[in-house]
């Protein structure tokens, strides 16, 4: 078991957010293992290149990948021809939960005021994402689905370029990551209307869920880690129960408080069942998008 | 306010701890290495840095990235200037005079003078930043879309100053160049274009394969055309330090484009790639001999690697103060501060100013280790031109291939290098510019993303065009090119 160097594979660059999760849990495995751990980032594709990366690895057990949300939303817009069910789902890490937010000086002072604003005025409030059929202009998406209004989306290339978009007046709002809007929060910059979780977080009581507001909306990113189909049954459940004790060390844990990332663990059967509902609305939000094939 | 007893005390207290003197150093000497090899750029060496300072005290993690993320920007020159290969994308306008010297047996030279202005234009953007940052913060919130696109219209201008000899054959690699932007998958619909279902073109031809394909490939299959006869180039390092007469020389132009890549670096979403090119368009623009651009002047050298180390202090200033990346470097830091739980955004200069001012710091310190280290090691950096052809060509070859590999870990940007080799190879045949396409390469998603998204954010209206920074950058724009013109029309004539 493990007797050889392990390899990850980040489908995202060197120095990003999947980069940094997959190199700080690839610490503590190369702890609690005694081998070598490498972060291979093979990128490209929207992820895609390294999606498939992982699930034609070597399936000797010493090479893993570290997945995003984008696994399941690549394959709705028919950009790749595999989904989450031709890998082995090991464990899902954490999510990134995306939140509503407007400018300070915004006359929306709770989603109730937002939603009914749309209302009155469809296609009239411009929503920054990052990306076309990126999860967070799924994440507006659930929003309109949710409240039964219409927003144009505008797509930025980063969360924190929608931010600065927005104060700058380009776009009323955005549905983006928590951790970038909080700062502005801090700041007085910015206001958040709603967050995209099933509760309050304990770490962020202050920001009311859109739930609790009457729409039913939960979204954001998310990453977790997968295997090849071809690995034996034994290592997959050694994988497992490896990763599981990885994520619960302290030094995992202080890390994604530290990179505005929520932990959140789900076990292989919960994890394959969070991705197989996700990929379901996300299937239907991009019909409704009209980015489906 | 800019609390400058702060800085001093800060930059006392890297000076007097040696283990923090000796990383930097160290990061500053890997930073040249990491920079002069093509494929390996700042970017990628900042990143994998970064994994290094996780378990690190913030005090000597800081300082080391810093020292990677300067010096790397300025060892991209070194190979441009000998070998006719920009180690990374901000040494591409260097080549152009750059290697021209060195075939004319002046490396010493060239090389001298790109680590003065190197050093220069880095202390000149660190000092911007310093004693401007906070009114300079809100540049970025000034510019929106439509600010964002006439910027691009205004980099792709500089193609009137980089045709060589013929305009429109700058024109048709220009054009070409925008075309091979089209690949990928369309920035606002997200619909695939001329991908033929190769999910490696989603994000259409990657920059770095495409520069080392179209100079360094290209180039070796240019030698290997008269391997045979092929002469050693002599050349002497008789001096390490730029002549005065040199440095009077260029010293205007030099201050010029620092503070010319400052500002562009400030600009989220504008590099080092950029300023380097505009930068060098001013300076031929400006120039009292601008026919001299192209043929090996000291002045195509001093002004691109002045603006391209500047933009490091430039892109700092919406990355601290409003957490958005000036440029791809930037991005990469971002993340390395948040894992020693920094926020980079409009609180890290209320809550922590002793991390804001560890960083002027240390990029203060890490210019001047740059220009100690190179300028030691410029003799043995010369000695590379003298190696036989038979077995320099070969070894430049394959640096080539394992850079274009190692960039994202993908055989197809090897192919693309290859591919593009050719491709630089018969343009050089037909004399037609290389450097119209990259700076065309680079520009031309940043103008279509940001008309695009301005369109979809105003409704379809092109008003926003009309804001007073956008007509002040179309009147640049039209400026730069209408002088450029008229000089060489000057210059034909004569």
């Amino acid at each position: 078991m493990f007797k050889k160097s392990i390899e990850i594979i980040c489908p995202w660059a060197a120095g990003g957010g999947a980069d940094g999760n997959a190199r700080q849990i690839g610490a503590v495995v190369g702890e609690m293992t005694g081998q070598t751990v490498t972060v291979s980032n093979q990128t490209g594709g929207s992820g895609a290149v390294g999606f498939s990366a992982i699930m034609n690895a070597d399936p000797d057990g010493n090479t893993i990948g570290i997945i995003t949300a984008e696994l399941n939303t690549l394959p709705p817009q028919g950009l790749v021809t595999f989904t989450y069910e031709d890998m082995y789902p090991l464990i899902r890490l954490c999510t990134l939960p995306s939140v509503v937010s407007v400018p300070a000086s915004s006359p929306f002072n709770t989603l109730d005021e937002l939603v009914e604003f749309a209302k009155a005025n469809p296609g009239k409030l411009k929503v920054g994402t990052v990306g076309t059929g990126s999860i967070w202009h799924i994440c507006a998406a659930k929003l309109m689905s949710a409240a039964g209004i219409e927003l144009t989306t505008v797509p930025y290339d980063g969360a924190s370029s929608a931010a600065t978009a927005m104060l700058a007046g380009e776009i009323d709002m955005t549905t983006t990551e928590l951790a970038v809007a909080h700062a502005y929060v801090q700041s007085g910059d910015m206001k958040i209307l709603g967050i995209m979780t099933e509760e309050r977080l304990e770490d962020y009581p202050d920001y009311p869920t859109c739930r609790e507001q009457g729409y039913d909306c939960v979204g954001g990113s998310f990453q977790g880690m997968f295997c090849p189909n071809d690995v034996s049954d034994d290592l997959k459940a050694s994988w497992e129960a490896l990763l599981t004790d990885a994520y619960n060390s302290d030094a995992y844990q202080t890390y994604c408080k530290n990179a505005g990332m929520i932990p959140a663990y789900l076990d292989h059967a919960g994890w394959e069942a969070f991705l197989a509902e996700d990929l379901v609305t996300v299937d239907a939000l991009m019909k409704d998008l009209g980015l489906a094939k | 306010m800019t609390n400058l007893s702060l800085f001093f005390s800060s930059v006392g207290e890297l000076l007097t701890d040696p283990k923090c003197l000796l990383l930097v150093f160290v990061a500053v000497a890997c930073g040249i290495v990491v920079g002069a090899l093509p494929g390996l750029t700042a970017t990628m060496g900042v990143a994998l840095m970064v994994p290094f300072t996780y378990s690190m005290d913030m005090r000597y993690g800081l300082p080391m990235l810093m020292g990677i993320y300067c010096s790397a920007v300025y060892g991209g020159s070194i190979s441009a200037i000998l070998l006719n290969t920009p180690g990374t994308p901000a040494a591409a306008a260097t080549v152009m005079d750059g290697y021209t010297m060195a075939k004319r047996g002046e490396a010493g030279r060239a090389l001298s003078m790109s680590i003065f202005a190197s050093t220069v234009g880095g202390l000149i953007g660190v000092a911007v930043m310093i004693l401007a940052a906070p009114a300079m913060s809100k540049i970025a919130l000034h510019f929106t879309s439509a600010e964002f696109a006439v910027i691009a219209l205004f980099g792709l201008s500089v193609i009137v100053s980089i045709s060589g000899d013929s305009l429109l054959k700058g024109f048709i690699a220009a054009g070409l160049g925008l075309l091979l932007c089209c690949i990928g998958l369309d920035p606002m619909d997200g619909y695939p274009r001329f991908t033929f279902g190769s999910m490696n073109l989603y994000s259409g031809f990657e920059l770095v394969p495409v520069l080392i394909g179209l100079f360094a490939v290209s180039e070796c299959l240019v030698s290997i055309e008269n391997i045979e006869h092929a002469k050693t180039v002599k050349s002497k390092m008789e001096r390490l330090l730029s002549p005065l007469s040199d440095i009077k020389r260029c010293m205007g132009h030099i201050i010029k484009s620092g503070l010319l890549g400052t500002f562009i670096g400030c600009i989220p979403g504008a590099g080092s790639d950029i300023a380097c090119f505009v930068a060098y368009g001013e300076a031929k623009r400006s120039s009292k001999h601008s026919e001299e651009f192209g043929t090996g002047c000291i002045e195509g050298v001093a002004a691109p690697e002045s603006a391209n180390n500047a933009v490091g202090g430039g892109a700092m200033i919406p990355m601290l103060s409003l957490g958005v990346p000036g440029d791809p470097v930037t991005a990469v830091l971002i993340g390395a501060l948040m894992i020693q739980g920094l926020t980079p955004g409009p609180l890290l200069y209320r809550d922590h100013q002793d991390v804001v001012y560890l960083i002027f710091a240390a990029m203060v310190i890490a210019n001047i280790f740059m220009f100690i280290i190179a300028t030691a090691g410029l003799p043995l950096f010369t000695k590379v031109i003298s190696i036989d052809k038979n077995i320099l060509v070969p070894v430049i070859f394959i640096l080539c291939m394992v850079g274009s590999f190692s960039l994202r870990n993908n055989i197809f940007d090897v192919w693309t290098a290859l591919a593009f080799g050719v491709v630089g190879y018969l343009m050089q045949k037909v004399k037609l510019p290389v450097a119209p396409v990259l700076l065309a390469l680079i520009l031309g998603p940043m103008a279509e993303e940001n008309l695009r998204r301005m369109l979809v954010a105003n409704d379809g209206s092109y008003m926003p065009l009309t804001s007073p920074i956008c007509l002040v950058l179309f009147a640049l724009s039209v400026f730069m090119v209408v002088s450029s013109l008229r000089k060489q029309k000057k210059n034909k004539s004569k």
